[in-house]
């Protein structure tokens, strides 16, 4: 049995200490006595609160053991209750390995590994050996392979980001989704802000509006910006044998392994921005993370930023994928849009007149904006539900089924006939009445932060009831193909 | 194609009246306390929910098919989103037979077939006899078992 690095105790003492200081504030309030503030009450909570911690933290370090069988990696851990944990190595998904600043000065690092069950990280070793880190990811995942790399080879790269695609990354990372916090910022800015503006001088009320909007979307953007270049910088994919290595980071330093052989789906992500300048992105899919983001930033990204040629190409690296031409959903499904379009901005016009009418009273600049809305909502709804039309569509091709959709992030995801779980087929009242379902490839893949992936949408019913039984069959005799060349092998 | 013992409609009204019940006190104590109107309109909002779920178990009734095909299970539910779905047992992880009070009383029991899925990792079989249920998770185990060939992520 191994125990952890003997830094762990230091460090896990003081980063444990907030919560000691946080109890001599509490206890400051209390102490009423003492004039200058520390008086015996809290010294007394500070000394108590310190031995605890630090007797707790090296209990903790003591009675945490862990080693490397011939086939599990087993943790013994636990102060007051005890745990011990087996971990079958065929079963690891995902060992990811991280260090902030002071982690790297003080060389050592957080090893977390992943198995497809539960939603939490099933083990995480705070801390390693920094070196000791390195190695056991090469033992842990060396055997969840049938070609074991040997230990120390770097692998071959099959992408470096370079500093400019670093750069262009950073300045299109424009996080789309901040602009789903609006509602909930103007819910408590707005009522300030309206009486703020309405006090303004009338030349100068819409002129302020637009500095205000222009400051948070540019703040927005800087923010992200500079978020994405710290997450991303020094970003590397290597492959070593039958698995990918990542690591990243200007800061914090993030590395870890996705072996091809767990991997369930492949996405390729590209926003407005990105699809204007021809680049993409490539996110992979273990069972790891179900539930949540990867570590490798948001999703598990292969690559952030890539031209669009060299992203398909590594995806038909890892998954071989041949030509895909994408059927569009029946044309009724564009009509649908329009309407949905128009009956949203419409909605939206009528919650703003309702609440700025609550707020403000009947002042033009309500009716300009709730009218402005409206207007401006009906006329984009035939170009919007074109563009969300254009940009769905699914695909069988040989071994894989691909599905498109999202205008703005628009995501095309290719799921491997033999790694599909479920097949469901979803109709709503509403797609019904147009005569529409939608088909979802389930897979025990994360289920991505930014909504499901693998969905068709939209298909006429016929054939979403036909694609559903397709997929299905594939499914079959895909196992099927796969159980033989099995037996075949020596 | 398989139905739903009729019966299920028992279990799903005892807890549309449950529901319906939590909506009348909540609606009486806002329109009492806070519109000062009196208990009518809490009442009333109590009747509507009760009826709209006794429309609606009805439509849910009818609509629940399930089948135990050759190679997968087939479900379609939903009256609103109307959703079928196909698990093939080869992607069964476990198989679950629940019986709440409400089931009890009546005789009844419900199957849950788990997969590694992402979305939808566990679908509910209700409204099955107390035998039709242990012969199903049965079944649907020894399929399980049987169509192994790979392990299931």
């Amino acid at each position: 049995m191994t125990r952890l690095h003997p830094l762990t105790v230091p460090y896990r003492v003081v980063s444990s200490l907030g919560s000691v200081v946080a109890l001599i504030v509490v206890s400051t309030f209390l102490d009423a006595g003492g004039p200058d503030g520390v008086g015996p009450v809290v010294v007394a909570v500070g000394a108590v609160g310190v031995v605890a911690v630090l007797g707790y933290q090296y209990a903790y370090y003591r009675r945490f053991e862990y080693t490397v069988t011939g086939d599990s990696f087993d943790v013994a851990s636990g102060v007051f209750s005890r745990q011990r944990r087996e971990v079958p190595l065929s079963r690891v998904q995902n060992v990811d390995v991280s260090q902030n600043i002071l982690q790297r000065v003080l060389g050592i690092a957080v090893v977390e590994i992943e198995t497809a069950g539960g939603g939490e990280t099933e083990v995480a070793l705070r801390f390693v050996d920094a070196a000791e880190a390195d190695r056991l990811t090469d033992v842990l995942q060396g055997r969840t392979t049938a070609a074991a790399a040997p230990t120390g080879d770097r692998g071959e790269t099959l992408f470096e980001l370079d500093d400019d695609a670093l750069l262009v990354l950073s300045a299109l990372s424009f996080d789309l989704r901040l602009f789903s916090v609006v509602p909930t910022l103007s819910a408590f800015g707005a009522p300030a802000a309206l009486r703020y503006v309405t006090d303004l001088p009338v030349g100068l009320q819409l002129p302020a509006v637009a500095v205000a909007v222009v400051a948070t979307v540019v703040g927005g953007w800087l923010l992200g910006a500079v978020g994405t270049y710290v997450r991303y910088h020094g970003f590397r994919l290597t492959q070593v044998g039958e698995e990918l290595r990542y690591e990243r980071g200007l800061l914090q330093r993030y590395s870890g392994t996705i072996p091809l052989e767990k991997l369930q789906t492949v996405t390729v992500r590209e926003n407005v921005l990105m699809r204007q300048v021809g680049y993409a992105a490539l996110d992979v899919e273990t069972a790891g993370y179900a539930g949540r983001g990867g570590p490798s930033g948001g999703s598990q990204a292969a690559i952030p930023l890539a031209t669009r040629a060299a992203v398909l190409e590594l995806a038909r690296r890892i998954e071989p994928f041949g030509e895909v031409s994408l059927t569009a959903p029946p044309e009724r499904a564009r009509d649908r849009y329009r309407r949905r379009y128009r009956l949203a901005s419409l909605g939206v016009a009528t919650v703003i007149a309702a609440v700025g009418w609550w707020l403000v009273g009947t002042t033009w600049l309500v009716g300009a904006v709730a009218g402005g809305v409206l207007v401006g909502g009906v006329a984009l709804a035939g170009p919007g539900a074109r563009a969300t039309y254009r940009h769905r569509g699914y695909d069988l091709v040989d071994g894989y089924a691909v599905t498109r959709r999202g205008y703005w992030r628009r995501r095309t995801t290719v799921v491997p006939d033999y790694r599909v779980q479920t097949v469901g087929r979803r109709a709503s009242i509403f797609q019904r009445r147009w005569g529409l379902a939608s088909v979802e490839l389930d897979t025990a893949g994360s289920l991505s932060l930014a909504g499901p992936t693998g969905v068709a949408v939209d298909l006429g019913a016929e054939t979403a009831t036909t694609l559903q039984e397709t997929v299905a069959d594939r499914l079959q005799a895909a196992l099927s193909a796969r159980s033989a060349s099995a037996d075949d092998r020596p | 194609m398989e139905r739903l013992h009729p019966r299920v409609r028992i279990v799903w009204a005892v807890s549309a009246v449950v529901s319906a019940v939590v909506v009348t006190v909540l609606g009486v104590g806002v329109s009492v306390v806070w519109a000062e109107a009196g208990p009518l309109p809490g009442v009333a909002l109590g009747v509507a929910v009760l009826v709209v779920g006794l429309v609606l178990l009805q439509f849910r009734y009818r609509v629940w098919r399930f089948e135990v095909r050759d190679q997968e299970l087939y479900i379609r539910r939903g009256v609103f989103t109307r959703v079928t779905t196909l698990v093939p047992y080869v992607r069964v992880q476990h198989v679950d037979s629940r019986r709440g009070p409400v089931e009890r009383l009546v005789g009844l029991g419900s199957v849950v077939v788990y997969t590694a899925g992402s979305r939808g990792s566990d679908v509910t079989i209700p409204g099955l006899t107390r035998e039709r249920a242990e012969a199903l998770q049965e079944r649907l185990r020894d399929l399980a078992i049987e169509s192994e060939r790979d392990d299931a992520v």
